[in-house]
Parts: structure tokens; C-alpha cells; sequence
């Protein structure tokens, strides 16, 4: 921190933060990134790299397909990215299934966008490892992997060629806000760096980010998911795999994340190849706070789950187990924007199970707020302020 | 159908420690269960033949060591404790512990567990140190003594610490030409290490019988020497060796070149930690910079149950392993609600003290020397699971800084299938040796259920079992 004074102070170093710093260094913004431990150390270092478009609802298409070309920009630009353009296979368990695979289909139709709907014989010519009795699929060709943590390295990489400055082990302990609440410092153990500008990206910590600065509260709940990764092996899968009744436990009865009533969790097949041979198995859904503990019967579950639908994954051998915690909002989306009772503070968090999807979005539409550029997509359902609202209704 | 066994006490790892938990828990009345990856009892050092080599006879017990080795794997046959072998323990909480064998699940329960899971060898990359033909000294004993293999027929050997010497019969024993014997350390350590043992009877014997057997071979140990890159084209064909300073590091104005087809290098050891840390017992850097589970005077861990015996608690060879085990085994039998009268534990500990004091003392004699980790070459591997070269390291740490965690996520060091057990303390010399960073700063890391590779039905089970 040899300068201490800087354009934009990013708060998290996560893939959210990276991709903002990223951004922002593009802009000709002096940028300094502060992360209270190491770079990818909190979600995005637990997580997997489903690149991933959303047919529905609107704004969500919106941002992911946006997401999805910026990530297809990033792999051109960086020849390092492990970037693995697989397509994702949505997979029907029975024919009573297929009925949600044509609903995504004519989704993604309704936006002018391409996909493809596969019979059981062209299914398992795709994915000849897929259990044989699986019905169809619905297939997306734009879909990808990375390495998530490699990922985050790439755009932080850079940022820092770009001039960024990342200090690590360094929190955020304040801000100083001057005349008319607007921003003027933020404070580290290290000193005070003067700045007009503070981007707050730290995932599930940004609720508590926000009660140590004496910050507008933000309703980002933790849910955590338990994930196994496999050592290299003949990839018996080529394409990133989800079920698609996923969807219905997605839309079906949700959980109030602030209830009394434990959440028993939930789980549904999510099989990720990656470049290098390994492949990842997911993925379960739990809330139950700040703790990182993985739940060994939800993961059990979710092996069983994805055993069902590529019974060959039952031989391969497991190196790893783990658990992240994804940053949840009631209405399934970021926090992405200024927050208006102080100028110059700025919210990128939130993305729950599509932070890796949705970086470079949120980086060129923070960017894109800073220096006062007209925004590429629509920011109103991001704002804080519908958060609240939710917040206080339900 | 997932196999059940119930114990007061199950120790894992049949070397030394454990043979001696377990006889001790037995003695003391507890039902007991050894748990061992090897096909046969006896851990590293009294390594026995597999069974199925039974008629030509076991390797000559020729070491005072091999002859105590016996004699405990003697004594826990007639006590007919189980020994369950070639089962790998890849799951533990306290109170049961989940293994593998030949893609069947087993489970046991028991009161007491004893970790007794020894170590394996340090490596320290230079260039060429992944080629085939460059081997631990470890794997030589295993080839030499486990399966009577000859590993080559001209070989460099080279490290550090009393370990050298043994390597150095073995293969003298079976007939491998040894053109050169390097010690990186300076005389002044063997000096050090000599006064280390000659306060153990026991350990006098055994150097004794190395020394001579080395003095006969006609040998000359190079004290201030090591391996500085193994060459060829697809296998080791010939060795540069050179001097090295007080730190290790390597000095340029010697070099030499040899023809071998071995390079044998054992530069110490490292405890085999990863189930104490996935038992989250509160863990400990040991005076050689590794990390072991802190233990009390009679081997409890911090977690309760949960007893650590021998190697994992801090290198220290044969006789501190077997004063360990026996008192973690009386421990463990009275966890189990075994009476073990007060002199009896009160013999125990001031052994094991007694033990401890001699190995810490020769370990402190052969630190890691923080300057061989200069040996490696910017495209020297660091991390073999993942290929992962120096350069990659160095310039991960410019970008993101020096940490380990962050390391392993930009670079994929670590994230392979031996989890960190080779290129962790790799990754912590090169960086402490090229950037500076202080060891002590890297917190230890995580261990996750599997703790070793295994098949995910294998995972699936043993979680359903264990909830
Ligand atoms: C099991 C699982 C699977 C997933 N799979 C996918 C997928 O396939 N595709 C996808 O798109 N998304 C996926 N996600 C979601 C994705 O991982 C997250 O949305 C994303 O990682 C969030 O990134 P972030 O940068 O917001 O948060 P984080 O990565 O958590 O970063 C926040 C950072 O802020 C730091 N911080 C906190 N407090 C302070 C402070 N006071 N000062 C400085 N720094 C601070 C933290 O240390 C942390 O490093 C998955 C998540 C999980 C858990
Ligand atoms: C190459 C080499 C040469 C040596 N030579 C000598 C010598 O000459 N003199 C001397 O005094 N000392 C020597 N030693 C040191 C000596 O081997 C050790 O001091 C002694 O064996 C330590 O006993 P231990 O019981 O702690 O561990 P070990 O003997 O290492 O036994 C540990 C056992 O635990 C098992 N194990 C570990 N993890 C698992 C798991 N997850 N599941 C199932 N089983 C597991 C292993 O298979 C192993 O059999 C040598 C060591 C090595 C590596």
C-alpha cells in the first residue's frame, strides 16, 4: 500500500472482487483490493465453476448470458484460463421430467437463443456413460467450467498489470464518511487509505462487513453445499451434468433462511467435468449459518444422486471432500450496485450458486457505475433497495 | 455388506508403536484390533516379506532393531490380537474409524483409538528428481527388504541423518554398487548425532552394527555433499553431485558428474499426520518444522479417545516408538475402563521421557538444512500430482503473495491425490528459501474426509454408516 490514496478500495477477494478490481483497472480506476485473509480463500475457493446461462426468469437470462459472452472475451484475451466449453446437459430422470425440459426449451427460444432437445438414443450417443434408462435431455451449448480459483487468479492478474494493488491478511475495519454520508476512507490495521469509492464484495461475510462499518444492513443469508472432487480418471462424463428437477426444488417450498424451523437441506445431482480429468460432485443446499463443517449425510445423499444418473462415478476414486457457503438473497439475486444513502459506496454481492457465472458482469456493471457510464443491463432489480423491501415483507 | 468390528481400543499403524499399543492394551485386558496398510505387520522398519514369498524365508533380522522388531511381532501373534492388513483407514472420529480393503468398506468401533501411523520420507525436488530411477530411501528398504528387489546397479545415495547408514546396507546387501554416499550435512552434526546416541543403549547397539557394516564396505561418507541433478533420457543415466554450505545451500564450485542408474535420497522424515488432523487433535510444529498432535505425558491428544504413539508424534526411530506405543496403549486400555496400576504407567512415562530425550536430541543434530531447496530449477517440479513447476510458484506469489492456501488455489499445487503430503513442506522450503517467508506463518492445513483416495461407493458407505 505504498500510495495511500485510491480511486476504488475493493472490499473481498473473492471471484465477485476479482472480477470488480478487473473491471475497474480496465476503467483506468487506481484500484486497491484489501482481503482480510488470502486471495479465494472464502467461497470461491469451495465451490465449483459452472459457467452457467439461466433461461429463466428475465433479468436472471439477462445477466448470465451477458456473463457468459464476458467469460467468453476473458478465455480469448487469456490463453491460460482453463476454460472447458462442454455445454451443460439437463437431464430428465423420467418422462415425467420432459415436461420441464420443453419448458426451458421454449424459454430459451423466447430469447432468440439456441438449444437443443435430445431423445434417450441421441442422449446417450452424447454421454455414453449416462445410466440407460434416462428418458432425454435438454442441451445448452454456451455452458462451461473453470477452475474457480484459477479463475479468480486470471482477473486479478490483470488487475494488478493494470496497476491494482491486492493486499491480503489486511480487513476492513471502517470507513470515514464525510459531508452528506458520502465516502472518504476506509480504515485497515495498517492506516487509513483515503478513496472515493468503496466496493463491497464479501460474499456471506457482507452482512457482517456492513454491521462493522456502520453500513445500510444487507439481507445475504448463508447456505452451504457439500462437494466431493475425484482424482483424475477416464472422465467418464464429457459435459457439465444437472438434473432437471432441480429446477422444482428450486421453485417449489422455500426455506425461510431466518426461520426458526431448521432446514433439513436439500440435494440434486451435479456432476462437473474439468480440464484436467477430475471432476467434482455436488450438490446439496443447507442453511445453518457461518459454519463450514460439510454434512456428511446430505453428502452421502448427493454421491448416491449422482451414482444414480452416471453409475460408473461409484469407481472413481474421491481425493477430496469440502464445504462452501454460498451468499443467498430471497429473490435469487445479487446485490449489484451504489447504495444510495451513501455515495460512493458500492454492493457486488449476494450470487448465491452463480458468483463464478456472474463475475465479469458485476465487475463492468460496477465499473460501468463508477465512472458513470450507462449501465449494459437494466440495475434496478439489483439495487438494495428491493432487497429491503423484501426483507420487510417476507 | 459393510463389515462391523468392536473394540475397546484400535490402533492404527502395526510398526513398532503400534505392535507395542497394542500388546499393552491386550496385557491390560482390552479387546484390540490393529488396523495397517501393509500386507504384513511390522511397519517400516521390521518390514516382513509378503506372505506369498513365505517359503524362501524372511530377510536376515540382522540389526539389533530387526531382532526387537521380531520379537514384538512375535509376542502379538501369541497374544492373538487381530491384525486386519492391507486395509487402508482413509476415516476417523473419535470413538470410529472407517477403512478399505480391496473395494469392501470396514468399520470400527471402539473406545480408545491409538494413532500410530509413523511416517514416510521428505523429498526435496532438484532437477531430475522426478525421473525414473531417482527413488526415497524408503522405497529402497521397501524394494530391498519388503520384496527382495534390486533397485539398480550403481547408485548415488544421498540426504541426511542417521537413516543414511541402513539405507546404505540395504543396498550393499543386495548387491547395488554404491559410487558415491552423500551427507549434506557438515561432520559437526554427525558429531552431534553420535552424542545423541551414545546416551540410548539400545541405539548404540544399532549404530554400532551400521557402523561396522559401513567401515567394512569400504565406503567414505561425504559430509557437505549432495545430489545436485539427476540426468537422462527417460531414466536416471548419470548424477551431478556437489558441495553444499553449513544451510544446505548449494555451492557451485565442485560439481561432479557420475554415471548411475540410482539415485537413492532420504533427507529425513515426515509424520504421517493426516488422521490426527482430520480428528481435529490440536496440532504442533515438532522441533524439525513438522507438524504432530500435541500430546500429553501419557500420549492423549487433545481429542478425548484419541492416544498418538511413535513417528506421528515426532521422528525419533525404533526404541521412542515402542516406549510410546506401550504407554499409549496402557492409556488407551484405561480410556477403555482397563484398571493399569500406577507403577506400571509411572515405568512407562519415565521410558518414554527417557526415549524422547535421545531422539530430539539426534533429530536437532539433522534439521531440514533450509538451503538444499535452492537445488530446484525454476522448471524443477514442485507439486508431482499436479505438475506444477517452480517458475508457476514464484510467479504466483508475485501476484497473489506468498500463502499457502492461495498458492495451492492459483497454482493447483497440493490439490492432488496425495493431498500435500510431498509438496506441502516442498512449498514451504522454496518459499522460506527463495521469497523468505517464515515457515511458522502457514497455519496447518485442513484434513477432509477421505484421507486417502478412495472409490466414491467406498465414501458413500462409510459415510452412511458413520452418519
Ligand atoms: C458448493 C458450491 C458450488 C457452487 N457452484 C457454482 C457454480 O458451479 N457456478 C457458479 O457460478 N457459482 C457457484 N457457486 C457460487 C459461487 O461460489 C459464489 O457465488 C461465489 O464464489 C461468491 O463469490 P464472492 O466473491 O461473492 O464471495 P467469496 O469468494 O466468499 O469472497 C468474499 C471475500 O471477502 C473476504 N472478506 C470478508 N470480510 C472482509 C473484510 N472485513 N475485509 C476484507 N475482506 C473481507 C473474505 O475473506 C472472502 O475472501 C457455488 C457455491 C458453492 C458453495
Ligand atoms: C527408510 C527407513 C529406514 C529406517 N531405518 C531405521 C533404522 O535402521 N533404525 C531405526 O531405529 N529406525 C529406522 N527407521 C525409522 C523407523 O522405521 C521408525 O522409527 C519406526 O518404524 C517408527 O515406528 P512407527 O510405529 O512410529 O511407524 P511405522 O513403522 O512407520 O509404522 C506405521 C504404520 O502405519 C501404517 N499406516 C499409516 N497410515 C495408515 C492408514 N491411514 N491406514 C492404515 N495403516 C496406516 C503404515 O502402513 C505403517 O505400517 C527407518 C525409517 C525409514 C522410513
Amino acid at each position: 500500500m505504498s500510495s495511500r490514496s485510491f480511486d476504488v478500495v475493493v472490499i473481498g477477494a473473492g471471484i465477485v472482487g476479482c472480477a470488480v478490481a478487473c473491471w475497474c483497472a480496465r476503467a483506468g480506476l487506481r484500484v486497491l483490493v484489501l482481503e482480510r485473509d488470502g486471495v479465494a480463500t472464502g467461497t470461491s475457493g469451495a465451490c465449483m465453476g459452472h459457467i452457467m446461462v439461466n433461461p429463466e426468469p428475465e433479468p436472471l437470462y439477462r445477466l448470465t448470458r451477458r456473463s457468459v459472452t464476458l467469460w467468453q472475451e476473458l478465455r480469448d484475451r487469456h490463453p491460460e484460463l482453463h476454460y472447458l466449453a462442454c455445454g451443460a446437459l439437463w437431464l430428465a430422470e423420467s418422462d415425467a421430467d420432459l415436461p420441464l425440459l420443453q419448458g426451458l426449451d421454449r424459454a430459451i427460444a423466447g430469447h432468440g437463443d439456441r438449444a437443443w432437445l435430445l431423445d434417450a438414443r441421441e442422449l446417450h450417443r452424447r454421454e455414453p456413460a449416462l445410466a440407460p434408462d434416462l428418458p432425454g435431455a435438454w442441451f445448452y451449448p454456451d455452458d462451461a467450467v473453470v477452475l474457480p480459483m484459477q479463475a479468480c487468479g486470471v482477473l486479478l492478474g490483470e488487475a494488478v498489470r493494470l496497476g491494482a494493488t491486492v493486499c491480503t491478511h489486511t480487513p476492513a475495519t471502517g470507513v470515514r464518511l464525510g459531508p452528506g454520508s458520502r465516502i472518504e476512507a476506509v480504515r485497515t490495521p495498517e492506516g487509513e487509505v483515503a478513496t472515493a469509492h468503496v466496493v463491497v464484495a464479501a460474499g456471506v461475510w457482507t452482512p457482517a462487513v456492513h454491521r462493522q462499518l456502520g453500513l445500510p444492513p444487507v439481507p445475504i443469508f448463508p447456505r452451504r453445499g457439500d462437494l466431493a472432487i475425484t482424482a483424475p480418471f477416464a472422465t467418464p462424463v464429457h459435459t457439465q451434468l444437472l438434473e432437471v428437477a432441480y429446477l422444482r426444488t428450486a421453485t417449489g417450498k422455500t426455506i425461510d433462511p431466518e426461520g426458526s424451523e431448521p432446514d433439513p437441506g436439500a440435494n440434486a445431482m451435479n456432476v462437473q467435468p474439468q480440464t484436467h480429468g477430475t471432476c467434482l460432485i455436488g450438490m446439496t443446499r443447507q442453511f445453518g449459518g457461518l459454519d463450514r463443517t460439510l454434512h456428511p449425510e446430505l453428502l452421502q445423499r448427493s454421491l448416491a444422486r449422482a451414482a444414480r444418473f452416471v453409475p460408473a462415478l461409484l469407481d472413481a476414486p474421491v481425493v477430496r471432500t469440502w464445504a462452501g457457503l454460498r451468499p443467498y438473497t430471497k429473490d435469487k439475486l445479487p446485490f449489484v450496485g451504489p447504495v444510495p444513502e451513501i455515495p460512493g459506496l458500492h454492493l457486488a454481492a449476494g450470487h448465491e450458486g452463480l458468483g463464478i457465472t456472474l463475475a465479469p458482469v458485476t465487475g463492468e456493471l460496477v465499473a460501468q457505475a463508477i465512472t458513470g457510464q450507462a449501465p449494459s443491463l437494466p440495475m434496478a432489480p439489483l439495487g438494495l433497495a428491493r432487497g429491503a423491501a423484501g426483507a420487510r415483507h417476507g | 455388506m459393510t463389515r462391523t468390528h468392536a473394540a475397546d481400543v484400535a490402533v492404527i499403524g502395526a510398526g513398532p508403536a503400534g505392535l507395542a499399543a497394542a500388546l499393552a492394551a491386550r496385557q491390560a485386558g482390552a479387546v484390540v484390533t490393529i488396523l495397517d496398510e501393509g500386507a504384513r505387520p511390522g511397519g517400516q522398519i521390521f518390514r516382513q516379506l509378503p506372505a506369498a514369498f513365505g517359503t524362501i524365508g524372511q530377510p536376515a533380522a540382522d540389526a539389533p532393531s530387526h531382532a526387537l522388531g521380531h520379537a514384538l511381532l512375535h509376542d502379538v501373534e501369541a497374544s492373538g490380537v487381530p491384525v486386519l492388513a492391507r486395509v487402508t483407514v482413509f476415516e476417523a472420529r473419535p470413538g470410529a474409524l472407517a477403512y478399505e480393503r480391496d473395494g469392501e468398506v470396514g468399520v470400527v468401533r471402539a473406545k480408545a483409538i491409538v494413532l500410530a501411523t509413523g511416517a514416510y520420507d521428505r523429498s526435496v525436488p532438484f532437477p531430475g528428481w522426478t525421473l525414473p530411477g531417482v527413488v526415497t530411501a524408503g522405497a529402497a528398504q521397501v524394494m530391498v527388504r519388503g520384496q527382495m528387489l534390486r533397485p539398480g546397479t550403481r547408485a548415488v545415495v544421498a540426504g541426511t541423518g542417521p537413516l543414511l547408514l541402513p539405507t546404505l546396507t540395504a543396498l550393499q546387501a543386495a548387491g547395488v554398487r554404491v559410487v558415491a554416499a552423500l551427507e549434506a550435512a557438515p561432520r559437526t552434526a554427525l558429531l552431534r548425532g553420535v552424542g545423541a546416541l551414545l546416551r540410548s543403549r539400545a541405539k548404540r547397539r544399532e549404530a554400532w552394527h551400521y557402523a561396522r557394516a559401513f567401515l567394512r564396505s569400504g565406503l567414505r561418507l561425504r559430509h557437505g555433499w549432495t545430489v545436485f541433478a539427476a540426468h537422462g533420457a527417460d531414466r536416471v543415466a548419470a548424477v551431478t553431485i556437489g558441495r553444499v554450505d553449513r544451510t544446505g545451500r548449494p555451492r557451485r564450485d565442485h560439481e561432479q558428474r557420475l554415471e548411475a542408474d540410482l539415485v537413492c535420497v532420504g533427507f529425513g522424515l515426515e509424520p504421517s499426520n493426516e488422521l490426527a488432523r482430520r480428528l481435529r487433535c490440536t496440532m504442533l510444529r515438532g522441533p524439525d518444522g513438522s507438524w504432530v498432535p500435541q500430546v500429553d505425558a501419557r500420549m492423549a491428544t487433545s481429542v478425548a479417545g484419541v492416544f498418538a504413539a511413535g513417528e506421528v508424534v515426532g521422528i525419533g526411530g525404533v526404541d521412542t516408538a515402542r516406549a510410546e506405543g506401550h504407554l499409549a496403549g496402557l492409556a488407551a486400555a484405561a480410556h477403555a475402563g482397563w484398571t493399569v496400576a500406577p507403577e506400571r504407567f509411572a515405568q512407562a512415562e519415565a521410558e518414554r521421557v527417557r526415549e524422547r530425550a535421545v531422539s530430539r536430541t539426534l533429530l536437532a543434530a539433522f534439521p531440514v538444512l533450509p538451503g538444499l531447496y535452492e537445488l530446484a530449477a525454476p522448471d524443477t517440479l514442485v507439486c508431482r500430482c499436479e505438475d506444477v513447476r517452480l517458475r508457476e510458484v514464484r510467479e504466483a506469489a508475485a501476484l497473489f503473495g506468498p500463502e499457502l492456501r492461495t498458492l495451492k488455489m492459483a497454482t493447483r499445487a497440493g490439490m492432488g491425490p496425495c493431498q500435500g503430503r510431498i509438496c506441502a513442506s516442498i512449498l514451504e522450503g522454496v518459499l522460506a528459501s527463495r521469497l523468505g517467508v517464515d515457515p511458522h506463518r502457514h497455519a496447518c492445513p485442513a484434513a477432509q474426509v477421505p484421507v486417502k483416495p478412495v472409490a466414491a461407493r467406498c465414501l458413500l458407505e462409510a459415510l452412511r454408516e458413520l452418519g
